[in-house]
């Protein structure tokens, strides 16, 4: 006989805990050595998931909500966190039809003192303490899966998309070169490093200084995909000219991503550089040339993973999306996440809304 | 129950016991009992207990079952999402240098972007099979079978073009057709890698100007036969009205998309040869004639799936798709599928087409 459910409580099972202890770890040896993802039911009620590590020698576990009804139930007891953020672009409005990297914009978050100060073309890693991230909450990955619940966001001055990214591994400093720059990879991604997790999009911004009046393109930018192999980006005709006439960076209006660009008028066509036929993501970048130099200008290569997207019809109006009910994605908000945004086209007003992160 | 992970090892007494801690008693009794009905046939099986749709049990090759749970509920594709089996890809084709034709479709395939531009390097009138491989398709993660793969959301935007697209699975191709006043026979070597077998649909008839044509007069299609989707000889249910072949001055290329080659008497909303009556598909072309000669100029045959009917009515404003709940329905990916986009452009603006898909699989 089942227990009788009691109001405000999910049915109890009819098996007991000792019953669902000796499932998973019976589950958790049928994944050891493998890195497979398994997930625990008994008695049609999912009790969690086991995934094996062998790099680490170890099996994990870890719960997710089994149907909307629990995730609502993990929000209302607490199991979340909503953060504001703000991005001040008093200053007026750039360039209307570029993609814009708001990490480096005053507001809230405040970006760091010098965003792009780091070693020229030196890997370094991004986290949760560094200055420029929306904070997300706690830990939470030994017990419960982070996702995005829901965003709201308005634009003062035009209708646009944001997308919200973890921003993992930051190159700084490099050149406009047409001699092979080498990065520097010491540190590997804190996040995303795993074989076969879809690894993250590259985004070429400008960085300490912007590029002049061109034309530079891209010659060869090598990367490692996220299978482990050495892969170079495709060089298009047209496709991956470096948008000319640029800003550097600005306080008041974050940073313009530079590559692609049509090549025909002001107007960056896509927010990541294309990757070979196949690649899902990288995990590094190993070398970047250009087919022309630009002067003492820099660029600055984020690697980012995409974890969600608010389109906003109107200017002036808050609008909202709801990653449970109407879009569901589920894109994991890993402990440590960088969390900033980008956006398009570029932000003519200030950027203000709210991220709501839950786990269970 | 949903096995995460597919496997080519034989069914084993160990993936038994994997399996028996995940079933119920009743499940598990049911599981060996439709395990021995299918021994030795070409089955797939469904397994319901109680009334309950459970999953789907499938012999493969006379020596191993195969076990898998299509989504039969939104509980379902949130494990699915939670265990990582997803992908979302952000693509963009970039066509800002171009001035379309007004009210035109134009396949976005050979287009520059993300994905690349494919290229039109098959051999003339030769079919020409296509997959993820291919330079020019949309990745969408790895090879799932016997999971399913769907499309379930994802967001779109053209620039200064109000627009309603396809996105598609580009199956088969014959590129660089001429069109001469003797027959053009399609030599069908290798066959279609997808939707091509018994109950299966087949692809509808897209055709493109891959190449500017010329026509002394007007062009059009007099026949066109092909091998429809139960594996018989048809023909295109080709009229007057509706298979006129348009030109245009423009080259396909790197930067320019290749424009719908159909005219149907002026009207250019439907891009698709029309085929016989009962027939949802063709699995390969095997010949057609054209009423008038083209002195100069190719088309391409493309025999497509389409995968969704995607509308953004601004000009400005991205729009965001919900293919789980708003829009039920949830396309398939097949494995290998070679996934890229055609446009129905409104107007002459210059644009540039961006937007995301996500997909799940289970």
């Amino acid at each position: 006989m089942r227990a009788p459910a009691l109001i405000g409580l999910l049915p109890k099972s009819k098996y007991s805990a000792v019953d669902e202890a000796r499932a998973i770890r019976l589950a958790a040896f049928a994944t050891m050595g493998c890195k497979v993802m398994l997930p625990v039911y008994l008695g049609r009620k999912r009790l969690g998931y086991v995934v094996g590590d062998p790099e680490n020698k170890r099996t994990l576990w870890f719960a997710g909500a089994a149907n909307i009804t629990a995730l609502r139930a993990a929000i209302a007891g607490g199991q979340y966190t909503r953060s504001a953020f703000f991005k001040n672009n008093s200053a007026g409005g750039p360039s209307t039809v570029l993609w814009y990297d708001l990490w480096s914009e005053q507001g809230d978050p405040a970006p760091p003192s010098s965003p792009y100060g780091g070693t020229a073309s030196t890997a370094r890693a991004l986290d949760n303490t560094v200055i420029g991230g929306i904070q997300h909450g706690p830990d939470v990955s030994t017990s419960y899966f982070k996702q995005i619940g829901l965003i709201s966001a308005s634009v003062s001055n035009i209708q646009t998309l944001l997308t919200i990214y973890d921003r993992v591994l930051q190159y700084d400093g490099n050149p406009y070169s047409t001699s092979t720059t080498t990065m520097t990879n010491t540190i590997p991604p804190p996040r995303y490093n795993t074989t076969g997790d879809g690894g993250m999009q590259i985004m070429m911004t400008v960085g300490l200084t912007g590029t002049g009046a061109g034309p530079v393109a891209l010659a060869a930018l090598g990367y490692t995909n996220d299978q482990g192999s050495a892969e170079t980006v495709p060089i298009q005709t047209n496709q991956n000219t470096v948008a000319p006439n640029l800003t550097a960076f600005g306080t008041t209006f974050g940073a313009e991503i530079v590559c692609p660009y049509s090549g025909g008028s002001s107007n960056a066509v896509g927010p990541f550089i294309c990757l070979s036929q196949n690649d899902l993501g990288v995990h590094n970048v190993t070398s970047l040339q250009f087919s022309a130099t630009d002067g003492t200008n820099k660029c600055t290569l984020a690697l980012v993973r995409p974890i969600a997207h608010i389109v906003i019809p109107n200017s002036g109006v808050f609008w909202e999306t709801d990653y449970i009910a109407q879009i569901m994605n589920f894109e994991q908000v890993h402990d440590k996440a960088h969390i900033s945004l980008l956006c398009y086209p570029g932000p003519a007003g200030n950027v203000y809304g709210s991220v709501e992160f839950v786990w269970s | 129950m949903e096995l995460t992970q597919h496997t080519e090892r034989s069914y084993s007494k160990r993936r038994l016991t994997r399996l028996r801690m995940n079933f119920t008693v009743g499940e598990q009794t049911a599981f060996q009992m439709a395990v021995e009905a299918i021994r030795g046939l070409p089955l797939t099986l469904p397994l319901i207990l109680d009334g309950k749709f459970i999953g789907l049990l499938r012999s493969e090759n006379n020596s191993r079952a195969v076990w898998f749970s299509p989504f039969t509920d939104t509980s379902s594709i949130m494990t699915a999402l939670y265990a990582n089996q997803r992908t979302g890809q952000i693509w963009y084709k970039n066509v800002a240098i171009f001035s379309p034709l007004a009210t035109r479709w134009y396949d976005l395939w050979c287009v520059g972007g993300d994905p690349q531009g494919g290229s039109y390097t098959g051999t003339a009138a030769t079919a020409r099979p296509l997959d993820n491989t291919v330079v020019g398709g949309l990745a969408h993660g790895p090879n799932v079978s016997p999971l399913n793969k769907h499309i379930i959301s994802g967001w779109a935007h053209a620039f200064g073009q109000p627009n309603v697209s396809y996105v598609y699975d580009r199956v088969l191709t014959y590129e660089s057709l001429p069109l001469t006043s003797t027959t053009t026979t399609m030599t069908n070597t290798l066959p279609a890698q997808r939707y091509n077998g018994s109950g299966l649909p087949g692809m509808l008839l897209f055709p493109t100007l891959q190449t500017t044509l010329s026509f002394a007069g007007s062009g059009a299609f007099a026949t066109l036969t092909y091998v429809d989707q139960g594996g018989a000889s048809s023909s295109a249910l080709v009229t007057s009205a509706n298979s006129g072949i348009d030109t245009h001055s423009t080259n396909a290329s790197n930067t320019v998309p290749a424009q719908q080659a159909l005219n149907n008497s002026g009207s250019f909303f439907h891009p698709f040869l029309p085929l016989a009556a009962g027939d949802t598909g063709a699995r390969s072309i095997t010949s057609f004639t054209v009423a008038s000669v083209a002195s100069s100029g190719l088309m391409c045959m493309v025999l497509m799936r389409p995968l969704l009917l995607v509308a953004n009515s601004s000009s400005l404003n991205p729009s965001q798709f919900d293919f789980l709940r708003q829009w039920v329905q949830m396309p398939i990916v097949v494995d290998g599928a070679h996934i890229s986009m055609m446009t129905y452009f409104a107007n002459s603006s210059s644009p540039w087409f961006q937007g995301s898909l996500d997909f799940v699989w289970g």
